[in-house]
């Protein structure tokens, strides 16, 4: 240890000699270099500074410059929410789901990845350092980090996670007498037999049936998070049990809260993984996201997102707002389809389905839904979420081609006639085809379907003679039994419902009842249930890959477009957004990477 | 006002808690949607069927209508009126909570247009047809037309953004964090939705007091006064005033009442974490028990505020006997 700060001296007075006329820039206070990361070098010609050489740093730009050198947590992010349950609460936020594992408190096992576009998917450890999984993936082994502890000190080990499966074991009875006794999210863990700990720091889960991707379920949406044993072992209630500790092992450790407006974390000292730069993070509560903009630009706080990342509008807004960024996610919002339900007419009738696959004309309706909006090529998954496993052989197979879809048309019994000058597309009944379209769910976010409704109306009635007789607004509530007796409808679906081939469950006729599209094809459903009994990687991606196909030829579903999502933060105040945000998990890797730039978050806190 | 008479008040007062409560849960069941399908979608991509009648199970949800609604209102009036969905704590405990920041803004907003809006209206009627009087009337005309949404917003943005005078929303600063609550903090948390509250709420009251002052004004005893060689002013103050004020009292309790979900707006917009954004987020997500407590605390306040304004009304004015049929 001595010799490491001789030498950290020594490396000092070889910097004092050599370096006079540095020039100090702007970002981080001291990173000449603009690297983000305030080396030996570049502290020790911030203190030349200090000391008068130059004359260039204060004492509180000096301070931050140090803290971003020595990897010491520094000044206070705030970041805005909109609506209190995004707070740590001092009432329970353990909800029906276990406790929160995007808190930046609390973490689970792993964490997913984004991938990058055409690559592998990935997952990041979190409290398990690596995993591997049985050749017939029944048994899952995690090996545990080594140095992590609980925020009150207590060691973190395997029984913790062993406890936190028979924690929702116990709770997932919705029999039990006492109200408050159950956890929803026990059904993400019924697929687990058993758990067992060979020592403190190995866990090994055997499932009662293969899951190739049970490190995966463990980190969607945002995942089980690890309870603390100590605490939670006298707890029967946990959907009343109101926690004020907050004890988990994430980077940062519960503060303090003001109820339904202000919560804080701190910088956990003892984190087992890298530590962050940031000292305290302040989550604000805006119920109104005007409001949310109005104070990332008057810098009462530093960043800013909705559920689905900002509006693309008022993204647009704050491009050239002085010190301002914005981060751009590819297809980190929603995903917009047009659905059929495959036994209404006249989309049963699967030529109709292909010639209306030709008839959505993307790049317009990407140019009025406005920045972010990216057309998709592909028959389902999205090429940003789902990285290689996307069949290539079946993109762009629903290409715009009005020509074509009046060839597909004809060919299915369709008879395109003009009436009063109006093209009038007759069944094979005899009559004039009409659908009704309802407008309701997650595609009427920013008034998505409207758009899309003006956009089919132009192809569907003004040139193949479809006439859409009705798009009434339909409360979200009954949206699904309109959907159900409607040839049409919208969805908007958040991208990881897109991202992996076990998402074409969608499409297959579950054992909970219809589909959302009344899908049903034999070699389909079995095509799925072999890839939920596949473990082999190389094999799965094959049975994808088939799967894909079959979307391609029965048209289902026509994806038109995902949206980007934005987010916007004070670039002036802080540098490092630009981190690979994680799909399914929380934003613990991105706030962990932030770093201050400004003395004055020195001072909030 | 004679004992039977507040027996009899009393008893009907109950009689319309009972009837409320019951149109209430009817009404409430007839709502598309429930909580749990909500909240699993956002999970799920549909919600699964077993875990949705797990949850009503759990929540007795599943139970025959009759046998929820005899429970439901067995518990209203045993003060068990269930755990929030949302916050998974008594529905009260979460009412009164938010009740006491919806105070916070609701009493002084509601005092000072209470205020202004006698004054101004009472003035305004005196002076009919003055150039006073048109420009207040526009001026009250040109407030209430405003969209209550977009009159929040600009006051938050012209306020609160471009003057940099006040906060942009919620109730204390950062720093109470580690202070803690500090009331001259709150304060000034609470001048804009004050004022916004203010502005919804002064011209119904400005209205009412000039339409009562005008229908004073043209009284006898007015003209009789005059003829006595009174000064305006001894006039407006002592005859006018008291019988135009009559008309307000009821005005003023009900307001009172009906204030308290009117403010959903105000409360969005500047993130005051009250009552009315509380009825905002239980309807969204279709919270039931929290619903009903919200409208059951509603139905009281304004059984209360009726009975308030009986009680009243003999004070303002002796020539009325509340409870006396001759």
């Amino acid at each position: 240890m001595t010799g490491r700060y001789i030498q950290k001296i020594l490396v000092c007075c070889a910097v004092l000699l050599l370096v006079c006329c540095v020039p100090v820039t702007a970002g981080i206070p001291g990173d000449t270099d603009g690297d983000t990361i305030v080396s030996e070098k570049e502290l020790s010609t911030a203190i030349l500074d200090y000391l008068g050489t130059a004359d260039r740093l204060n004492a509180d730009e000096l301070s931050l410059a140090a803290h971003n050198c020595l990897h010491l947590p520094y000044g206070q992010l705030v970041v805005a929410v909109a609506g209190d349950r995004y707070l740590i609460p001092a009432t329970s936020y353990i909800d029906q789901k276990g406790v929160p594992a995007d808190s930046l408190i609390y973490e689970g096992l792993v964490t997913k990845l984004r991938p990058k576009e055409g690559g592998p998917k990935e997952c990041l450890g979190w409290l398990a350092e690596r995993w591997e999984c049985s050749d017939d993936a029944m048994t899952w082994t995690f090996h545990l980090v080594k140095d992590a502890t609980w925020h009150d000190g207590t060691p973190f080990t395997s029984a913790d996670v062993q406890f936190t499966y028979e924690y929702f074991r116990d709770h997932g009875n919705a029999d039990a007498p006492e109200a408050g006794a159950y956890l929803v999210n026990s059904a993400i863990l019924k697929g687990v037999a058993s758990v067992e700990c060979p020592d403190d720091h190995t866990v090994i889960f055997h499932m009662k049936s293969c899951a190739p991707l049970f490190p995966e379920t463990l980190a969607t949406g945002p995942g089980i998070a690890v309870f603390p044993a100590h605490i939670w072992k006298d707890i029967n209630l946990p959907s009343t049990y109101i926690d004020t500790a907050h004890i988990g092992t994430g980077p940062f450790a519960y503060g303090s809260t003001i109820p339904g407006t202000l919560s804080k974390v701190t910088a956990y000292e003892g984190y087992h993984g890298e530590k962050p730069y940031v000292r305290d993070i302040v989550t604000r509560n805006y119920e109104d996201e005007d409001a949310q903009i109005l104070a990332l630009k008057r810098g009462d706080v530093d960043f800013i997102s909705g559920e689905f990342g900002l509006s693309p509008r008022k993204a647009e807004s704050l491009k050239n707002a002085p010190g301002i960024g914005i981060s751009r996610i590819p297809s980190g919002g929603q995903a917009f389809e047009v659905a059929f339900t495959s036994d209404v007419y006249p989309v049963n009738i699967p030529g109709f389905r292909h010639a209306l696959s030709h008839a959505v004309n993307r790049e317009r309706i990407c140019w009025l839904v406005g920045e972010g909006a990216r057309p998709t090529e592909t028959v389902f998954l999205i090429p940003a979420l789902a990285g290689d496993q996307i069949n290539p052989a079946t993109n762009n197979r629903f290409n715009y081609d009005i020509a074509e879809a009046k060839r597909q048309l004809a060919g299915s019994g369709f008879n395109l006639t003009e009436k009063d000058g109006r093209p009038v597309l007759l069944g094979p009944d005899g009559k004039p085809v009409e659908i009704t379209i309802p407008l309701a769910g997650k595609a009427s976010m920013n008034a998505v379907d409207q758009k899309v409704v003006a956009v089919l109306k132009e192809d569907w009635e003004g040139k193949l003679g479809i006439k859409i007789a009705d798009t009434p607004q339909v409360d979200d509530s009954v949206y699904l039994d309109w959907i159900a007796k409607t040839a049409v409808h919208f969805d908007g679906m958040p991208g990881r419902w897109h991202e992996d081939i076990d998402r074409l469950d969608n499409f297959q006729r579950s054992p909970l009842g219809e589909n959302f599209y009344h899908f049903d094809n034999a070699t389909f459903n079995s095509l799925i249930a072999q890839l939920k009994s596949t473990a082999d990687p190389g094999k799965r991606k094959e049975i994808g890959f088939q799967l894909q196909e079959i979307l391609a030829e029965e048209v289902p579903c026509i994806p038109v477009f995902s949206q980007d999502a934005f987010m916007a933060y004070r670039s002036d105040r802080f540098v490092g957004w630009d981190s690979a945000l994680l799909g399914g998990g929380g934003n613990i890797r991105l706030f962990s990477d932030v770093k201050p730039a400004s003395a004055d978050v020195g001072r909030r806190a | 006002m004679n004992g039977v008479y507040i027996i009899k008040r009393l008893f009907t007062s109950v009689a319309a808690f009972c009837i409320s409560v019951t149109i209430m849960f009817i009404l409430l069941r007839l709502m598309p949607g429930d909580y749990i399908t909500m909240y699993l979608e956002t999970i799920y991509r549909y919600a699964p069927p077993d875990v949705v009648e797990a949850f009503n199970h759990v929540y007795g949800l599943d139970r025959p209508i009759l046998e929820q609604y005899v429970l439901y209102l067995l518990d209203a009036f045993r003060g068990n009126w269930g755990y929030s969905l949302i916050y998974k704590v008594p529905v009260l405990t979460v009412i009164g909570e938010k009740l006491v920041w919806t105070m916070v803004i609701l009493v002084p907003a509601t005092a000072l247009a209470t205020l202004a809006g006698i004054g101004i209206g009472a003035y305004s009627g005196w002076k009919r047809g003055s150039k006073t009087d048109i420009a207040l009337l526009n001026g009250m005309i040109f407030i209430r037309a405003i969209p209550s949404y977009w009159l929040a917003l600009m006051i938050l943005i012209i306020f609160a953004y471009y003057l940099n005078l006040f906060p942009l929303g919620g109730y204390v600063d950062t720093g109470a964090l580690i202070t803690g609550i500090d009331p001259l903090d709150v304060a000034n948390h609470a001048v804009l939705p004050i004022l916004t509250l203010f502005l919804f709420s002064v011209t119904g009251t400005y209205y009412l007091m000039r339409s009562s002052m005008l229908m004073t004004a043209g009284e006898d005893y007015i003209v009789t006064a005059r003829a006595k060689g009174l000064d305006e002013l001894t006039i407006l103050r002592k005859h006018a005033l008291k019988n135009a004020m009559l008309p307000m009292v009821t005005m003023i309790t009900l307001e009172c009442a009906g204030m308290i979900t009117g403010s959903i707006f105000v409360e969005t917009i500047f993130s005051w974490p009250g009552l009315g954004m509380l009825t905002y987020k239980a309807l969204a997500v279709r919270d039931l028990p929290l619903l009903q407590g919200i409208l059951l605390v509603d139905t009281l306040l304004v059984i209360a505020a009726n009975i308030a304004a009986d009680l009243i009304y003999p004070l303002v004015d002796p020539r009325v006997q509340v409870g006396d049929n001759g």
